[in-house]
């Protein structure tokens, strides 16, 4: 069986844990609980038949991501940089971010999501993606599931690719 | 070296275990301090098994050579059952008796991170509430203009408690080399530079903020911060409107004549942004500074701020950070605190020790 370690990062309080909740218990809460280090945890899913282990390392959100312990990055195959659609300050740095965790991991993957979509309507989702200077991979929502577990699938289809 | 470095390494000491084993995960030995690992080598389990968090680093940490510098993770939150706390993990590679071996370091900072954890937890629910707040306020533009929304005390006020006599808070400027050297030769020392300020009003004078604090009943402080002088009176008068409940004040530091007592965490994120503030404000980044937090014989927190230092400092924007240490100068001497400045050449840290009384809260 195949493993790929994956990294959740992105500013704090954008649903980095809750997506890893959703995706690892399918559990989800409203409360938000602030993780200051690492988390992690796994999950297999199956691509064309073959079963890939996700080691899914949930870590503490950083405002700028040249504040995540780089060891934290070290033998990762993607990363899945989460911003929240409600909070315009968690996708301002998405570029430089960007740029930093192309450096930190050349080669890796990385999937740029819009998390919390159940918080908006359509409009402003709409306006939201406009706002974002780079392409968005998915949009999800931990608190509903939607996306959750195709964002987790697409990664592992992309990786072993 | 400093506070956080001298009862780190004694904490490391205390709860520090280590566990050796190859490079194909078969445990060699372990001094079980932390945890026992006779569970696992009686089913003759190799460590990647042991739980999830091995088995992700297991890949890396084999690839480790002699010589090469430790691979550390630090604050990993319940990685198993048996772990269930907050550790940093440690991994060497080491040459025993000619056999080569993984070196694995378990510190037990359970009770250290947890502390922080209370701190980043009030710390970023605020944070966040003032995001959606601005978020959802297009009209207002300037940062400042914020504090004139009637619901902005009412949306962002937190008031959780933390248990605690007394806080130390330490401020570590690392890496400041020739502009310290240079406040040095003309001051004649840090404490020179304080009391040059302290002569010259001027200078706080000068200040387009006021220092401010909200006290409650038996002088505790609610809520302190910097905002614009013109603006206090106004923000004055809708936290009372918002807190009916509370029994309230508003004083400048500088007016503090009794003992002040505030809660830990609030008194942390005025030193936090006090000096995010300042930084904000003069464009002007310090490589590191890190604020640890003791409550009594235990540290309590650690965050860390700041960016790469730029080679183009004036001392000016020495002068102008310290204007603001003055002014915290004042706040813990006249809430019978103390402040002690050290610096240290060979590694080119200032530490800035603050020891402020606290209330302790029962909640």
């Amino acid at each position: 069986m195949t493993s790929k370690k994956i990294i959740l990062t992105g500013s704090f309080g954008v649903g980095k844990t809750s997506l890893f909740n959703q995706f690892i218990f399918n559990k989800f809460s409203d409360k938000y609980l602030t993780t200051i280090g690492v988390k992690v945890n796994k999950k297999s899913v199956f691509v064309d038949g073959e079963e890939v282990n996700l080691l899914v390392w949930d870590i503490a959100g950083e405002v700028s991501q040249d504040k995540v312990p780089t060891s934290y990055f070290l033998g990762a195959s993607g990363i899945i940089y989460v911003f929240d659609l409600t909070r315009p300050l968690t996708y301002k740095n998405l570029e430089k971010d960007i740029d930093y965790l192309k450096q930190i991991l050349p080669g890796g993957l990385i999937k740029i999501v819009g998390n919390k979509k159940d918080l908006l309507e359509e409009d402003a989702i709409a306006k939201v993606v406009n706002d974002v200077t780079m392409p968005i991979s998915i949009l999800t929502s931990a608190k509903s599931g939607e996306n959750v577990e195709d964002l987790f699938n697409d990664l592992a289809k992309s990786l072993i690719k | 070296m400093n506070a956080f470095y001298s009862i780190g390494k004694k904490r490391a000491i205390e709860f520090c275990q280590s566990i050796l084993f190859d490079d194909k995960g078969k445990l060699v030995n372990s001094c079980d301090t932390i945890f026992s690992t006779k569970q696992f080598s009686a089913k003759q389990q190799k460590v990647q098994d042991w739980f999830t968090f091995l088995e992700s680093v297991m890949p890396i940490i084999t690839t480790l050579k002699e010589g090469d510098p430790e691979i550390l993770f630090t604050k990993v939150q319940s990685p198993s059952e048996i772990l269930p706390g907050f550790y940093d993990f440690s991994f060497t590679r080491v040459i025993l008796k000619g056999e080569s071996f993984i070196l694995w370091l378990v510190y037990d900072y359970t009770q250290l991170y947890n502390g922080f954890l209370q701190y980043q937890q009030a710390k970023n629910e605020i944070e966040i509430q003032r995001q959606i707040f601005e978020a959802n306020h297009k009209k207002i533009s300037k940062p400042s203009d914020v504090f004139k929304h009637k619901n902005y005390f009412k949306e962002t006020y937190n008031d959780q408690l933390i248990n605690s006599n007394y806080v130390f808070v330490v401020l570590r400027i690392i890496g400041m080399s020739f502009p310290v050297h240079e406040i040095v030769h003309d001051f004649g020392s840090y404490q020179g530079i304080s009391n040059h300020l302290e002569e010259n009003k001027s200078a706080l004078a000068a200040l387009e903020k006021e220092f401010f604090i909200f006290l409650g009943e038996e002088n505790e402080a609610l809520e302190i911060n910097f905002l614009p002088t013109k603006l206090l009176s106004q923000v004055f008068r809708e936290i009372k409107k918002s807190k009916p409940q509370l029994n309230i004040s508003l004083i400048n530091a500088q007016q503090i004549q009794e003992p002040l007592f505030g809660k830990a965490n609030v008194i942390a994120q005025v030193l936090y942004s006090l000096l995010i503030n300042t930084m904000g404000e003069l464009h002007f980044n310090v490589p590191e500074i890190s604020m640890d937090l003791e409550y009594d014989d235990e540290l309590m927190l650690i965050t860390t701020v700041g960016q790469k230092i730029k080679n183009n400092h004036r001392i000016d924007d020495y002068l102008i950070i310290s204007k603001r240490l003055h002014l915290l100068k004042l706040l813990i001497k006249r809430s019978r605190g103390k402040l002690v400045c050290k610096y240290e050449a060979e590694t080119e840290i200032l530490s800035i020790i603050f020891k402020i009384p606290i209330k302790k809260v029962h909640s």
